[in-house]
């Protein structure tokens, strides 16, 4: 039997390395591969939570649910961002978008 | 007692997976002989002569087919348990689900009425034209 | 005992695994081998509910992050530029950049183990993909008719950010 701990702890390495990502990195497409580690990470906790909270509650896995086809929409709306900001500026380095907004 | 052997299978099946790949590389490594020269570095392209790199730019149409995939697949993610429950809920749930495609459905004619789904030949023309070597 | 034992095996490899896709797709040179690490996460966090006996939910994870979310980064990065700049690689930087990451953890986990948390798991009857439908089509009828509405207005804006630049 493995215990909650675990997987809390678990989620909390993936959310902290998520985390540093999205402070850290310049390419925008790889600041959305952090955001979505950290959303797993998240969803980790969620399910987590509906197994073993001292009645069966199945609402974590059902807002995992939602959880998950909401970061599909989510990540659809940035690419399709991130694709005409690289068509009109020539880059998706977040620092210099930031210059370029003048 | 929680039990997981109805997964027995799915590791077996993990675990040949991985190994006859990996396995079938690591002996033609093993065995094969080494003598690269360029022209047998260069890419494989039907026997044609390779223009340009791989990392050339794509056009966003094919970004538009990701997206009415994405959207499609999260809507088959809630008709699995719909499939499962309907008959245990009745009418409610058919309706709930009839909302739910017609919505997806009013995304679907949008795409369609703006032009997306039709595939223009021209940039591809154009992508052409820009990849034949000038002489 | 030896059942407890083996499942406890399964989860540090899958936690390990994780961790390791995790760092390697923020530290990976290309960002094409970033991605495919990202599809490595997402394959073993589905074994990561398949222990906690959330079959519905791992499969999601699989068609959903495993398949279409991975598929859109990859086509977003061949229609961005692949080329990034390599960032500081001294060994200084890096043991900063794991400072950084481990005292963030730590700072995380330290309520965590504070914490009495529940040891065993619920044990459930039936099938998942019921107990979830059935809430999901009875308790969550207005959250799940959101949901569609939020993929209507992602696709519909993202079709038009890109219809603009195909006339264009």
């Amino acid at each position: 039997m493995i215990p909650l701990v675990y997987y809390l702890v678990l989620a909390s390495v993936l959310f902290a390395i998520g985390a540093y990502g999205v402070l850290t990195k310049r390419n925008a497409v790889r600041v959305l591969m952090a955001i979505e580690i950290m959303m797993n990470a998240a969803i980790i906790n969620l399910v987590a939570f509906s197994v073993y909270m001292p009645y069966n509650n199945i609402s974590g896995q059902v807002f995992a649910l939602f959880a998950i086809a909401i970061a599909a929409a989510e990540a659809a709306i940035g690419l399709a961002i991130f694709i005409v900001i690289f068509r009109v500026h020539g880059t998706i380095d977040i620092n210099e978008i930031r210059r370029l907004r003048g | 007692m929680v039990t997981y052997e109805h997964y027995i299978p799915v590791v077996a099946f993990i675990a040949v997976g991985i190994l006859i790949p990996g396995g079938a590389m690591i002996m033609s490594w093993m065995i094969r002989t080494k003598n690269p020269y360029p022209e047998k570095l260069t890419t494989y392209e039907c026997g044609e002569e390779p223009i340009g790199t791989a990392q050339m730019q794509f056009d966003v149409q094919y970004y538009i087919y990701a997206l009415l995939f994405v959207v499609f697949d999260v809507e088959t993610v809630f008709l699995y348990p719909w499939a499962v429950v309907f008959t245990d809920i009745g009418m409610i749930a058919v309706v709930e689900m009839v909302i739910f495609i017609a919505m997806l459905l009013v995304a679907l004619v949008y795409a369609w009425k703006k032009g997306i789904l039709e595939w223009t030949s021209l940039s591809w023309r154009e992508v052409q034209v820009k990849m034949e070597p000038e002489k | 005992m030896k059942e407890v034992a083996a499942d406890l095996i399964v989860f540090f490899i899958l936690a390990l695994v994780s961790i390791f896709a995790a760092v390697m797709v923020m530290e990976a040179e290309d960002i094409f081998h970033a991605a495919l690490f990202l599809a490595l996460l997402f394959t073993v966090i589905s074994g990561v509910y398949i222990l906690l006996l959330a079959e519905f939910i791992a499969a999601i994870q699989l068609l959903v992050y495993g398949g279409a979310i991975v598929v859109l980064i990859l086509f977003a990065i061949v229609l961005t530029n692949r080329a990034g700049k390599v960032g500081d690689q001294s060994l200084k930087n890096l043991l900063m950049r794991t400072a950084a990451i481990i005292g963030f953890t730590a700072l995380l986990v330290q309520p965590i183990l504070k914490t009495p948390w529940p040891q065993r798991m619920i044990e459930t009857t039936g099938l998942n993909t019921y107990a979830v439908g059935y809430s999901l089509f009875t308790d969550y009828v207005i959250p799940f008719e959101v949901v569609s509405l939020a993929l209507l207005s992602a696709l519909i804006g993202a079709v038009y950010l890109s219809k603009r630049e195909v006339e264009a």
